[in-house]
């Protein structure tokens, strides 16, 4: 690991060697963090002032925004960078308001991706609590998943020219009271792909814990031992198998369950879950962790940072974690860099 | 916040006879300022405010004749709050 990056509301901090450095970016706040297929380190900025913008770094100790940056054109505004996903020569985008945007030269420029952008289905999309974003985004050769909240999954299999909306299985956000109108407002949080299996996917979503096997064509409900089933995160590390979710009581009261902040771990798929291990904090702890702040090096590494600032590690896939020696402001991204 | 889109410094000279020109040539030699200071429809953003010689404008008159010696500044509207509904970027919802 060359550091673990975090990005909160007030800058991004770097992890490294035992030792905090920061902040990055000083009041901005830090939504995203990738790596450009050049190499180049890649942050995504946001300010509820001053728009958001893509910086990118050869050492992670100087930035340079870029000039063209994910834009649209007047009638739809981009807010924030939610996320980056690189893949072979390009590298993804989803922004907030919900739109997918393509870089094929390691982020100095970008494109936006009609086909999801202006999906025939798009008058009805309809922000949630976190806003009208496209958070998370998986590519599997032409095949791309993006997640949209409060919109739902969609998948292209042709490299983005096309795309469909993949959320059987999964109960609606919202149901008209009209038979003939369209559900809709699929209301997923977060999406993690098994590194070595791209079509099977898990779903952490308003409406509980999902898997598909068949890439979104089905998605089942997978939820045994979980406190709570609503919740912001999923994450797979790679080299054990093991899942990661981090229970919140209800949408209604997004807090651990009677303040027990801990992540709750699957070694079956998703079949059964279980409380991760040992060492976590033994008072009460309201604080919970967003979609978008956790982070795996895929070899037993797990970082879940809260809204409180802390951030939490595990280097044994989960059998034991510690509470990293800092505190920073509420956490919005991870990533390990 | 914005210092490090102009080279990290405060200050910076341009050039023109009208804040129209002024702002053009500003843009042409920090072009990563625009999306901070200019909304999707190229409006001033609604948190920024741009003085000239100490009067604020909204950028109404972009023919405003500025000289030599004029001042344009760039300030954030420092606002607090926010309105109920989830749709605001800035509400206070989970993500």
């Amino acid at each position: 690991m060359t550091a673990l990056a975090i990005g909160t509301e007030k800058g991004g901090f770097l992890w490294r060697n035992g030792e905090l450095t920061g902040p990055l970016f000083k009041g901005w706040k830090v939504s995203a963090w990738g790596r450009a297929p050049d190499g180049q380190y890649l942050a995504g900025l946001a300010s509820n002032w001053f728009g958001a913008s893509v910086h990118r770094s050869p050492d992670l100790e100087t930035w340079e925004q870029v000039e063209n940056g994910p834009s649209y054109e007047e009638g739809r505004k981009l807010n924030q960078i939610w996320t980056f996903c690189t893949s072979d020569s390009k590298v993804w985008a989803g922004v907030d308001e919900a739109g997918l945007f393509v870089s094929a030269d390691s982020g100095l420029s970008w494109d936006p991706v009609p086909a999801f952008n202006e999906h025939s289905s798009r008058g009805s999309w309809s922000p949630g609590a976190g806003g009208l974003c496209a958070h998370h985004v998986l590519v599997d050769g032409d095949r791309i998943w993006v997640a949209a909240s409060a919109v739902g999954v969609f998948r292209s299999d042709d490299g983005g020219q096309t795309f469909g909306r993949y959320d059987e299985g999964v109960p609606p956000g919202v149901t008209p009271d009209e038979d003939d109108v369209e559900e809709f407002g699929y209301c997923v949080h977060a999406l993690a792909a098994d590194p070595s299996r791209a079509d099977l996917i898990w779903r952490q979503d308003h409406k509980g814990v999902f898997r598909t096997s068949d890439a979104g064509a089905h998605w089942e409900q997978i939820e045994k031992g979980l406190p709570a089933n609503f919740g912001f995160v999923m994450v797979r590390d790679a080299s054990s198998g093991a899942l990661f979710t981090v229970p919140l009581e209800a949408d209604v009261n997004r807090l651990p369950v009677d303040g027990d902040l801990a992540a709750y771990r699957s070694f079956d798929d998703g079949d059964s879950w279980e409380r991760a291990g040992s060492g976590w904090p033994e008072g009460p702890h309201f604080t919970g962790v967003l979609r978008k702040s956790a982070a795996t090096d895929g070899n037993g590494g797990v970082w879940l940072g809260t809204t409180g600032g802390d951030v939490y590690e595990t280097t044994d896939a989960g059998d034991t974690w510690r509470a990293l020696p800092f505190s920073v402001p509420r956490i919005l991204s991870m990533a390990v860099l | 916040m914005l210092e490090p889109a102009i080279g990290n410094v405060r200050t910076v000279e341009v050039e023109g006879e009208t804040l129209a020109a002024a702002l053009d040539d500003l843009m042409a030699a920090y072009p990563s300022l625009r999306v901070h200071l200019f909304d999707e429809g190229g409006r001033l953003r609604t948190h920024v405010l741009c003085f000239v010689d100490g009067h604020s404008t909204r950028l109404e008159d972009s023919a405003t004749t500025v000289g030599d010696r004029t001042e344009i500044r760039f300030l954030q509207a420092v606002s607090g709050g926010s309105l109920p509904g989830p749709s605001l970027p800035w509400s206070a919802g989970s993500r």
